[in-house]
């Protein structure tokens, strides 16, 4: 075991700089001339103590105390005490023991509500908020990761005038200044935070002319504007999936994380998929280009381009009688006929979803068949959510026009990059007297601002706003910022609108003080420490349908054909438009669907890839693909090629986020020529987004994300890696058909033969182990008392993994990642199929039933460790590295390991992960930060793999002792299972017949994978039930 | 009394007391195996028990031929072949049962199919080392001194020579006779050895 | 003494002719003789041309060293392996090593027993052979683990934690294995070379030779008393290492065939792999007697004979191992395990078909033309023939060990294993190990069991005598056959 470096001392190139002047440098050193802040620039890490060479825990303690007193101590900007601990008053705080805060994350204008744990002043490890009705406890990949986004290395550091190092004390003074006469154009997010809005009323006050352009270039409001158009009004519409019974995705991936809805949708989903508890299943149909998590989980799946879904949608409107407008090729198509049929006997169980990307029109058509089959009040509620319905681009237009007329004193674009974004801005924004970009990077948009003031991250600052279903919540802050100059959006607002500092904390409760009634301390506390207030929410409505623009919307639709070469521009499952891009947890995670790491890639089906003549080979395990320059009329851009069943012929899926250029302050490592630091180093080569991908933003149109296209082979050649399919994808989806790993059956299968799992066993299952009991019982082990009578033996823990409702949306790996310190390895040690994941997601493509290639069937797998009774890999082991614990987990001892791999070779499932370098040895500084203090960091040259976090267990385990009490079903969660929004992962107690677990085991979809080796996998699966449309199983493509 | 076994062990080593003065014994060099077989037997037959053949290699017969019983290595191997066993054997079993009982793979403590390659590895390990130190210590080696290495003659046993060597501390020796008795069988630069006791 | 003509090869094909047995020493040598060839050598100054082997060998045992130390400095992820290959080079090497370290103990120990006297010829050669071979092949397990500085945990040591090795996994039973088999064969070849050591320091010329050698021969004298014990002892040691030798193998068999890899898990791989390691050992035997006997001008008493007999052998064990490649397919598609017949199927057709059928042409192929006698007698054909074998037998461990990690249970882990250079090198550099220490024994040690074949000369016997007086009659048609055909050529 490794004792973490928390600090290394930096080697200091001031000796004017004494460790103590640094480390109080606050008041001081804040005088000082920007000359030293340069230097300074590379020198200050966060919670910096100079102690030579690695620093012990309890020097990190000092130094987090130091750095907690010090933000009391700048100024007092954040009364720290005040901060309300979720579980326990502060006063009873142990050093080590962590504690709960509830917090909100701001995401695409709402609240994502969490609960994080903050160990010894430093946030450890996010969960979704379990009390909150939305998440209940779960939560995305997104919010698992945005702790590491905390601790980016690559974060700025300070106020930059003009590209120079400056302070926020000059800054503040070149605000004051700014006279009252100023015009000022604020650029934003959608913003659901009250105190921003209160904020933006002063500003408008405080100068003669200000325009507030609230900035959504993710949707460019299409949904609202869609919606809006039909009924007449602004309202925010949230699916109810849990009542649904036949539910239709117009290329919508509601399932995903980055979806507004993300958690919410799959739980919801999730339930209406349990037919052993309710009885009945929903039916999901899925009308898409790409394929899409959403997609996998569908019944019936149409494979249809994005631009042609317009004209799907009409013709369904006009079978569903809300006009009469032909639809060509679409009005008699088989699918349109039989959905008609089955939503309109669905009627108020049904839905319709369209994808965001989906042009207005369809979102018009989609509100106004779901209106018309009653699904509104049921299926779908429409909230008065206020959000804004008008036309952004116009709005954006007349900005523009005033920026390029030069009336604009002062531009102010608060948390977003628009010039990543929109590259062509660059030239009216250079119009703007002076631009000041508030953001966490020093990235595009950063370049060539007269002032760049660094953004804190939401666990460092105060705000506020709304979860998607209006519960208000606030955003409370778990440490100090990291960089004294960082500031929030709404205390940079604050300043410009009165001139002098506000504090986040003080803007966010005065804000409050209006809007609650009664004793506003009492209130606060309860808000701060629940982290919403359940009582408030956004009201529903049920507007009319204004039939005359639905009537238009159609028409309009009938007649757009797709054209022949289509791009489609997604957002990224991971890195969503880019501002995730620098989160190296998100990079090295796989797409739930290509499996590609570290790239965005120009995904199409073998067909259009053919039609092309582009080809990705596969040579040595890695992809070498060959690249195409896609263009859409003006603007053009080269990415690799990814070959993908069960692509829309003739449609390419891209996805943003990728092709950042962000500043990095680290100076590149250089090693001598015998040594591999610079190559193990993932954070040694710049910025991590840096050069990863490439930018789609130019694809874009007007914010539109579906384009014609001409695409040409612009090279080969290009490494892309991805974490599966190094063999042939047909080849794996037979073996895996064959080998029943994955088993499934449809709804009239499973009543007919409740047991399907069981026949889909491979042969030869006909042995069984009870057949030979002195070769499996005769004193065996866990019989014998050293097995016993331990503290520990009175829980069998076992884990269930229901394939049924796992959507593979990736939760589980980030928050594993998260909870268990598993190190990320770059791209191209990923090439070499060394990532680290504990659990996988297998994907597999099985053309089952006539299907062809083309219309593969899309399953998900997750893969942890099945800690087999009869483990194989501890009995290869030459040094008893890995046993098994009396309660029944296959341990690995890291401090044993040797590290001869035999047991690697020995695992069936294939979950053990191997050191070959060491990944901690070149970690940053900050990052170490964000690693769990109850999960030893893994040496070079150790096995690893999931222990079914025998951290929480034992947290548990010693808890109970000490209160002397048994331990109680779910008392332990693991960091997947408590992740998992579908909640298809039980976990639990094995010896407890009435332990969720155990009634999950005696479900009789339940199967063990290669129950044949006999093993005995603790781990085991429930099969999958879908519930296809029979007319519709041969998906033809019209 | 001692003293006497120790001679007797020393003697069936072919490690010689000097008889009378300095005497060590009598090296006598024979043309060709073949004379070397006949000369031993009759040296035998002659009464003499204290002396040896020396010959670049082993001689087939030529114990019979100087009435010399089979070599008890052989016991030496067994012994140490059993304590290999047993220590292959109590090594598994106790680490794995007594000392530090864990469960791996569900398999039991101990038990015998998983246990053999090495208990056999142990076996075969100190029989074979106990074979060869048994075969040393019986034959006195290694033994730096040895006065026959004072006759110039004696370098070629180990090429092409074959010698006959009869202890000075034979009961049956006498210079003259013994002598005598080699001649005539053949033997040719005739020699006493004696054992200065000091290397030149 | 007469000259040892490069041709007399072709004298002993004529001379078998009216031979009943042919003399396993040729040349009419007198005992004297074979002390001078044998011993001559490590006396006189050394040659250039040893020098020059010698330096180009550690050329390759520095490069082998630097290897390692890049290895310790990184760690393992220099070299190829990745997810699902957890074994590459390293033991692909380590079981080739160790084949190869099989026909040395094999040729002293089983042929002793079998009282085959022609393997005195060869004999010490092979077992020096087997030991550094052994010390090779020690290297690759040593430094493949993760963290080579607790290695030593393999070992019952006693420590305060209690923490014993793992006595159930087949890799700790390969470290016992192994290092017994290392000793005891190392022991085995130096009791064999006790009396030519002696042999050398009656020889001595200079004062360190004599002590050097004095020490080493122990005060050997030759004295039956003491040829008695030496005999029975050696006799024993013999009978020892047998079972050892086989048993080697066989455990280094059940590092795989323990395991629940489909292609690993066999019964049929200890006589197979076995069949293997005698096989690769007596091809690399061939491969090096070739040339020593050339070398060193010792036709007649390492003779066309010995290598023939040797070719029987490696066709016969090349037969064996090329039936157990076949019944492994039989077994596959018979035993109805699906995984075992795509792991088969994988390796014929899969993307490592080419290192399979390398192995099949190499192994099972090629030898088969030892059948026809002027071939098994043709020392360009067979040299050519041994290397092959060689090559095939590095493949077979490698389609054994990665074509069947490469592509296991779950599809979605499947991947495909390239070596980088480190491990290339590496390889290479074993062999700088390997030769660096067999020409120190060329130069230093007598490379022939002097005692041993005088021992089976037919002057040696002592009722040769009983007739003819003097037998030299006897061998002095060999030595006129033997001018007879130098006139011919």
């Amino acid at each position: 075991m490794i004792e973490l470096p928390i600090i290394d001392a930096v080697p200091s190139g001031d000796d004017a700089i004494s460790p103590r002047t640094r480390f109080w440098r606050s008041v001081s050193q804040l005088e000082r001339s920007s000359d030293f802040r340069k230097i300074a620039a590379n020198e200050f890490v966060p919670g910096a103590s100079e102690s030579p060479g690695g620093a012990s825990r309890r020097q990190f303690l000092q130094v987090m105390g130091a750095s907690m007193a010090l933000a009391g101590l700048t100024a007092c900007r954040r009364p720290v005490e005040t901060i309300v601990p979720f579980s326990r008053p502060p006063e009873h705080r142990i050093p080590g023991v962590p504690v709960n805060y509830a917090t909100s994350m701001p995401f695409r204008g709402a609240l994502r509500p969490l609960l994080v744990e903050s160990t010894d002043g430093r946030p450890t490890k996010i969960e979704g908020n379990p009390d909150h009705p939305e998440v209940r406890g779960a939560s995305t990949a997104l919010e698992q990761a945005s702790l590491l986004g905390l601790y980016d290395p690559d974060r700025s550091r300070y106020v930059l005038r003009g590209g120079e190092v400056s302070d926020w004390k000059a800054f503040k003074q070149a605000m004051a200044a700014l006279p009252a006469s100023s015009r000022v154009l604020v650029m934003a997010e959608p913003d659901s935070s009250m105190t921003m809005a209160r904020l933006r009323q002063e500003l408008s006050g405080a100068y003669a002319n200000v325009r507030f352009v609230e900035y959504d270039h993710v949707t460019a409001r299409r949904v609202t504007r869609g919606y809006a158009a039909a009924f007449g009004r602004s309202v925010r519409p949230v699916h109810h999936f849990s009542e649904a019974r036949v539910i239709l995705s117009l290329d919508a991936d509601f399932l995903a994380s980055t979806d507004p809805d993300g958690v919410w949708n799959t739980r919801q989903f999730a339930q209406s998929r349990r037919m052993e508890e309710t009885g009945a299943m929903n039916r999901l149909y899925a009308v898409e280009s790409a394929y899409t998590i959403t997609g996998g989980m569908a019944d019936n799946r149409l494979r249809l381009k994005s631009g042609d879904i317009g004209a799907f949608a009409s013709a369904l409107a006009g079978a569903l009688g809300l006009h009469d407008t032909r639809v060509n090729g679409f009005s008699d198509h088989a699918w349109v006929r039989e959905l008609a049929r089955e939503l309109r006997e669905a009627g108020p169980g049904a839905v319709v979803v369209a994808g965001d990307h989906q042009p207005l029109e369809v979102h018009t058509l989609v509100a106004a068949m779901n209106r018309a089959l009653g699904a509104v009040g049921s299926t779908v509620t429409l909230l008065d959510a206020g959000d804004t319905a008008t036309d952004m681009h116009v709005e954006m237009g007349e900005a523009l026009a005033e920026l390029g007329t030069g009336n604009v004193d002062v531009l102010v674009t608060l948390g977003i990059n628009p010039l990543y974004d929109h590259p062509e801005l660059a030239d009216p924004f250079a119009q703007a007297g002076t631009r000041i970009h508030v953001g966490p990077y020093v990235d595009e948009s950063a370049a060539g601002a007269a002032w760049h003031v660094p953004e804190t991250h939401f666990l460092e600052a105060w705000g506020d706003g709304r979860s998607r279903l209006g519960h208000p919540a606030v955003v409370q802050p778990l440490i100090a910022p990291l960089y004294e100059d960082a500031h929030s959006g709404i205390e940079v607002l604050g300043l410009l609108a009165s001139g002098s500092e506000q504090f986040g904390y003080d803007l966010v409760r005065s804000t409050w003080r209006g809007s609650v009634s009664g004793d506003f301390e009492k209130t606060w506390r309860r808000i701060v420490h629940d982290g919403f207030l359940a009582e408030d929410a956004f009201s529903e409505v049920t507007p009319d349908v204004d039939g005359g623009a639905v009537r238009t919307a159609a028409s309009r639709l009938a007649g757009a054909a797709a054209p022949e070469l289509e791009v489609v521009v997604r957002h990224d499952g991971k890195i969503f438009d880019g501002r995730y891009a620098n989160n190296a947890w998100l990079q090295e995670l796989p797409d739930s669907v290509t499996k590609v790491v570290w790239d965005n890639v120009a995904a199409m089906s073998p067909a259009t890839a053919e039609r092309l003549g582009v080809t990705a080979k596969l040579s040595g395990g890695k992809y070498y693909t060959d690249t195409v320059s896609i263009d859409t009329g003006g603007a053009s851009v080269e990415l690799p090629v990814w070959i993908q069943p069960g692509i829309a012929e003739g449609s390419i899926q891209v996805t943003t986020g990728y092709g950042r250029s962000i500043a990095s302050t680290r100076e590149e490592r250089k090693t001598n020529l015998f040594d591999l630091d610079d190559y193990t180093d993932v954070y040694g080569k710049g910025a991590i987004a840096t050069g990863v991908g490439s930018n789609v933003s130019p694809l874009m149109q007007r914010g539109g994300r579906i384009a014609a296209a001409s695409v040409t082979r612009s090279g080969s050649g290009y490494m892309v890696a991805s974490t599966q399919d190094h063999g042939a994808i047909e080849e794996e989806g037979a073996e895996v058909a064959r080998r029943g790993l994955f088993r499934m059956a449809t709804v009239e299968e499973y009543r007919a033969n409740p047991d399907f799992v069981k026949d889909s066993e491979p042969a030869p299952i006909k042995e069984d182990w009870s057949d030979y009991p002195s070769l499996w019982e005769d004193n065996h082990p866990t019989l014998s008392p050293e097995m016993q009578n331990t503290l520990y033996s009175a829980q069998q823990w076992g884990m269930v993994i229901d394939l049924n409702t796992c959507s593979g949306c990736n939760a589980c790996v980030v928050a594993c990642q998260s909870e268990n310190n598993i190190q990320v390895v770059g791209k191209e040690e990923v090439a070499r199929g060394r990532e680290m994941h504990w659990i996988r997601l297998d994907r597999y493509f099985v053309s089952g039933d006539g299907a062809s290639f083309e219309e593969p069937q899309m399953v998900l797998q997750p893969v942890p460790c099945m800690h087999c009774e009869n483990a194989p890999c501890e009995q290869v082991c030459p040094v008893a590295a890995t046993v098994h614990s009396p309660d029944g987990t296959n341990q690995m001892i890291y401090n044993r390991c040797i590290g001869t791999r035999y047991c690697a070779n020995n695992c069936p499932y294939k979950v053990r992960r191997f050191n070959f370098y060491n990944w901690t040895k070149t970690l940053p500084t900050t990052t170490h930060m964000a690693q769990n203090p109850n999960v030893t960091v893994r040496s070079r040259g150790v096995m690893e793999k999931c222990s079914y976090c025998i951290q929480r267990i034992r947290e548990v385990n010693k808890q109970a002792n000490v209160e002397e009490r048994s331990i109680q079903d779910g008392e332990v969660v693991t960091a997947c299972q408590q992740a998992c929004p579908a909640e298809a992962i039980t976990f639990g107690n094995l010896a407890d017949p009435e332990s969720r677990v155990s009634q999950a085991r005696r479900s009789n979809r339940r199967y063990e994978m290669l129950a044949e080796l006999s093993v005995k996998p603790r781990t085991s699966y429930l099969g999958r039930i879908r519930n296809p449309n029979p007319t519709l199983i041969s998906n033809d493509n019209a | 009394m001692l003293k006497q076994i120790a001679k007797e062990v020393k003697a069936t080593m072919g490690i010689y007391e000097p008889g009378p003065g300095t005497v060590y014994g009598m090296l006598a060099e024979f043309k060709d195996p073949g004379a070397l077989y006949s000369a031993a037997k009759a040296v035998r037959e002659a009464g003499y028990k204290r002396f040896d053949t020396h010959s670049p290699f082993p001689i087939h017969g030529m114990d019979k031929a100087m009435g010399l019983p089979n070599s008890k290595v052989g016991f030496i191997t067994l012994g140490g072949g059993i304590a290999g066993l047993a220590l292959g054997t109590w090594l598994q079993w106790w680490t794995g049962t007594v000392s530090y009982p864990i469960n791996i793979s569900g398999k039991p403590f101990f038990a015998f199919e998983p246990s053999i390659p090495i208990m056999f590895e142990l076996t075969v390990l100190f029989a074979a080392l106990a074979t060869v130190a048994g075969m040393l210590a019986m034959n006195g080696l290694p033994r730096p001194y040895n006065p026959l290495f004072y006759s110039e003659n004696f370098a070629r046993a180990s090429d092409d020579a074959f010698f006959i060597h009869v202890a000075a501390d034979d009961t049956n020796f006498d210079e003259n006779g013994t002598s005598k008795l080699l001649e005539s069988l053949g033997g040719r630069n005739i020699e006493i050895i004696h054992d200065r006791g000091d290397a030149e | 003494m007469p000259v040892s003509s490069a041709d007399s090869e072709k004298t002993l094909a004529s001379t078998a002719d009216y031979h009943a047995e042919v003399p396993l020493v040729q040349g009419n040598l007198s005992f004297h003789d074979i002390t001078e060839l044998v011993t001559a050598h490590t006396e006189k100054k050394t040659p250039l041309a040893w020098w020059g082997a010698f330096s180009l060998a550690n050329i390759g045992l520095l490069l082998l060293v630097g290897m390692i130390a890049y290895l310790f400095w990184n760690g393992t992820g220099v070299w190829g392996l990745n997810n699902p290959v957890g074994w590459g080079y390293a033991i692909v090497n380590f079981v080739f090593w160790v084949g190869i370290g099989h026909a040395g103990t094999l040729i002293s120990a089983i042929l002793f027993l079998f009282r085959q006297q022609w393997r005195t010829g060869i004999n010490r050669a092979a077992e020096a052979m087997t030991i550094f071979a052994v010390m090779c092949a020690l290297v690759f397990p040593t430094i493949h683990v993760g963290r080579v500085w607790a290695i030593y945990w393999t070992l019952p040591i006693p420590n305060q934690m209690e923490m014993w090795p793992q006595f159930k996994s087949p890799l700790l039973w390969d470290v016992f294995a192994v290092s017994v088999y290392f000793t005891v064969s190392l022991v085995f070849w130096y009791v064999g070379l006790i009396p030519d050591i002696a042999t050398m320091r009656d020889r001595a010329k200079t004062k360190v030779r004599r002590m050097v050698t004095g020490v080493l021969s122990m005060g050997w004298t030759g004295a039956n008393r003491h040829w008695r014990n030496y005999e029975k002892a050696y006799l024993l040691l013999a009978a020892l290492a047998t079972p050892l030798v086989l048993s080697v193998h066989s455990v280094v068999s059940f590092d795989f065939a323990v395991s629940i890899v489909p292609g690993w898990h066999t019964t049929i791989f200890p006589p197979y792999f076995v069949a293997g390691a005698i096989f690769s050992g007596f091809a690399m035997v061939v491969t090096l007697m070739v040339i020593a006997r050339k070398v060193y001008g010792i036709q007649n008493i390492i003779t066309i004979e010995h290598l023939e007999k040797m070719n029987i052998i490696i066709l016969l064990t090349g037969s064996m191992v090329g039936f157990a490649y076949i019944t492994e397919f039989f077994i596959a598609w018979y035993s109805g395990v699906q995984y075992e017949q795509y792991a088969f199927l994988n390796r014929a057709f899969g993307p490592y078909a080419w290192a399979y059928w390398t192995m099949m042409t190499c192994n099972l192929v090629f030898p088969q033309f030892f059948w026809i006698r002027k071939l098994r007698r043709s020392v360009p054909f067979m040299f050519a023939i041994s290397i092959f074998v060689n090559i095939g037998m590095w493949f077979e461990r490698f389609v054994i060990t990665v074509t069947s990690l490469h592509r296991d249970y779950l599809p979605s882990s499947w991947d495909y294993y390239t070596p980088t250079f480190v491990d290339v090198l590496t390889f290479v550099g074993t062999f700088g190990l390997f030769f660096t220490l067999f020409l120190l024994f060329l130069r230093f040690i007598p490379m022939v069991a002097i005692a041993e074949v005088k021992g089976v000369m037919p002057q040696a016997d002592p009722h040769f005598y009983d007739h003819e007086g003097d037998g030299h009659d006897h061998v002095h048609d060999v030595s006129l056959a033997a001018d007879q055909d130098h006139t011919q050529s």
